[in-house]
């Protein structure tokens, strides 16, 4: 009868450790499940913080003079893992280097990239005194076989590799054609970047690099 | 209260760096057995040393059988005494696993806290650098036979709903060009949301006429401000009109001298930028200035 009294006032005090230790396992469980969450949620923030300050630089150029209404450079072009491609030095009329880059609309299938990209293709150079459709053409500088050589260097798969070939063909024909490479494809536009005389001189024997951006801008940047 | 709670959390990761060093790390382990052999050897020297004593003063001989025997007996008490303590010793070790769970659990949440003040910030970073302000409208009111006339509107980007100021523009070509002077500041001003990077448009052209021979946009004022950067005092919230204009010629006067600004570490790259279309009559395109870097345009029906 005692023994059956205990066992009576023992089952509530076991009822409540079980329901304190139910709530403890799943209080650790929560937490474990929130910390590894979070961890992902940072590791993804991370990702696309660094993918939005990713850069790439197709193009290098250097002043090397500026005489009697003529700018002369040196082009250099690179391919994504930044091996040059292509150089090529000329003067063009005028003071103000203009360096056009071609932005074609584009969707990586790498895992995750979601956004807009955009295909930046060294398109010419011109000046503040030489009209664009006047100005020098670059992509046969890069055309290795129909491929823009200033996007490879990096691994590529096959549906991707058909679909520049496929652009910058367009780009090319529009360019041939007399008409803006800009209608190769819904969405293109192009990026002139420049000196500003009054502002941002570029010194003749200093490198700068042409800069672009994820989401489609484009800056010089001293190298 | 936090000074205290840090004090006692030093206190506690100590204790538990200590309990894991000595009991599960090799190094640890041998110097304790290292330290409970030289306990056990001083105990052992101080009770041979007795009995010599007690010997030598009852005029007995101690040799090394008899020295043998004491350390043996010695020896055996130890073993005695340390099987005695055994429940204290397992309390002392369950008393240590508690104290380094603990330990475990405050660092745990610990991280979890910092980890969301990361992810807050992060959060607040991608935000910022992601964001894009709407700088030009072009729409393309005719184009063909070689001439463009479009209508451009002007946008701050405090306010993206009204234009700062429209105009229109005729010029030879087929293809626009809308150059800007861009300044980009530097990342971490961007992505702690300082500032926002800054697009001035002054010039148009096109693919037949030269940039110097193009249509100059009238969207600076008379001190040398851009107009869409103007504010009424009325407009200002949490600044003196005095203190905002001249917050403003200050960063027009760092734009304008490019040494200085890039010196001061707040600029990342001060240049000109054209960015431009082939159009058409109907075409809209919107310039965005990114604060990732640079401009973008977009079709006017991609939002």
């Amino acid at each position: 009868m005692r023994s059956r009294s205990g066992a009576r006032r023992g089952s509530p005090l076991i009822g409540a450790l079980l329901v304190l230790a139910s709530f403890a396992a799943g209080g650790y469980f929560w937490f474990q499940y929130s910390a590894a969450s979070q961890k992902q949620k940072i590791t993804r923030l991370e990702e696309l913080s660094a993918r939005l300050r990713s850069e790439t630089v197709p193009l290098k150029f250097m002043v090397l003079s500026r005489d009697g209404g003529e700018i002369r450079a040196r082009i250099r072009m690179y391919d994504l893992s930044g091996r040059e491609i292509a150089v090529l030095e000329r003067s063009w009329p005028g003071s103000e280097l203009y360096i056009d880059i071609l932005l074609l609309p584009f969707r990586s299938e790498n895992v995750g990239v979601k956004a807009d990209s955009w295909l930046a293709l060294p398109y010419r150079i011109f000046t503040d005194r030489l009209a664009a459709s006047s100005g020098s053409v670059l992509f046969e500088a890069y055309d290795r076989g129909g491929f823009p050589e200033v996007l490879g260097g990096i691994g590529l798969s096959p549906g991707e590799r058909a679909d520049i070939v496929s652009s910058f063909a367009s780009a090319r024909e529009s360019a041939a054609g007399g008409s803006p490479a800009t209608a190769a494809a819904k969405g293109a536009f192009g990026s002139a970047v420049h000196e500003v005389s009054e502002l941002s001189r570029l010194e003749p024997g200093i490198v700068y690099k042409v800069v672009c951006r994820i989401k489609g801008g484009v800056e010089i940047m001293e190298d | 209260m936090d000074e205290r709670l840090n004090a006692f959390k030093s206190i506690l990761f100590a204790l538990s760096d200590a309990a894991v060093f000595l009991f599960t790390k090799p190094l640890g382990i041998l110097l304790l057995g290292f330290c409970l052999l030289l306990a056990a050897a001083a105990r052992l020297w101080t009770a041979l040393s007795n009995r010599r004593l007690a010997a030598m003063a009852a005029g007995e001989g101690f040799g090394l059988a008899a020295a043998a025997g004491a350390a043996l007996r010695e020896l055996a008490g130890l073993g005695v005494k340390a099987a005695g303590a055994l429940p204290a010793l397992a309390g002392l070790g369950a008393a240590l696993v508690l104290l380094v769970g603990i330990a475990d659990a405050t660092r745990s949440v610990d991280d979890y806290v910092a980890g969301r003040k990361k992810l807050e910030e992060l959060t607040a970073t991608v935000l910022n650098v992601e964001r894009r302000y709407k700088a030009v409208e072009a729409r393309i009111d005719e184009a063909g036979a070689g001439r463009i006339k479009a209508t451009l509107s002007f946008f701050d980007y405090r306010n993206p709903s009204a234009a700062a100021r429209t105009q229109t523009i005729d010029i030879a070509g087929k293809e626009l060009f809308i150059d800007a002077i861009v300044c980009n500041f530097d990342y971490s001003a961007i992505s702690a949301g300082k500032t926002v990077n800054l697009a001035i448009p002054f010039k148009v052209f096109s693919d037949e006429v030269p940039e110097a021979e193009g249509v100059a946009l009238s969207l600076v004022d008379e001190k040398g401000v851009p107009i869409m950067y103007r504010r009424s005092p009325d407009e200002l919230y949490g600044i003196s009109p005095t203190a905002y204009d001249a917050r403003l010629a200050e960063l027009m006067d760092s734009m304008r001298t490019d040494q200085a600004a890039r010196g001061a570490g707040i600029v990342r790259s001060l240049y000109g930028d054209a960015v431009h279309r082939g159009v058409k009559t109907g075409d809209d395109f919107t310039l965005w200035v990114e604060q990732s870097g640079g401009l973008s345009v977009k079709d006017g029906d991609s939002f």
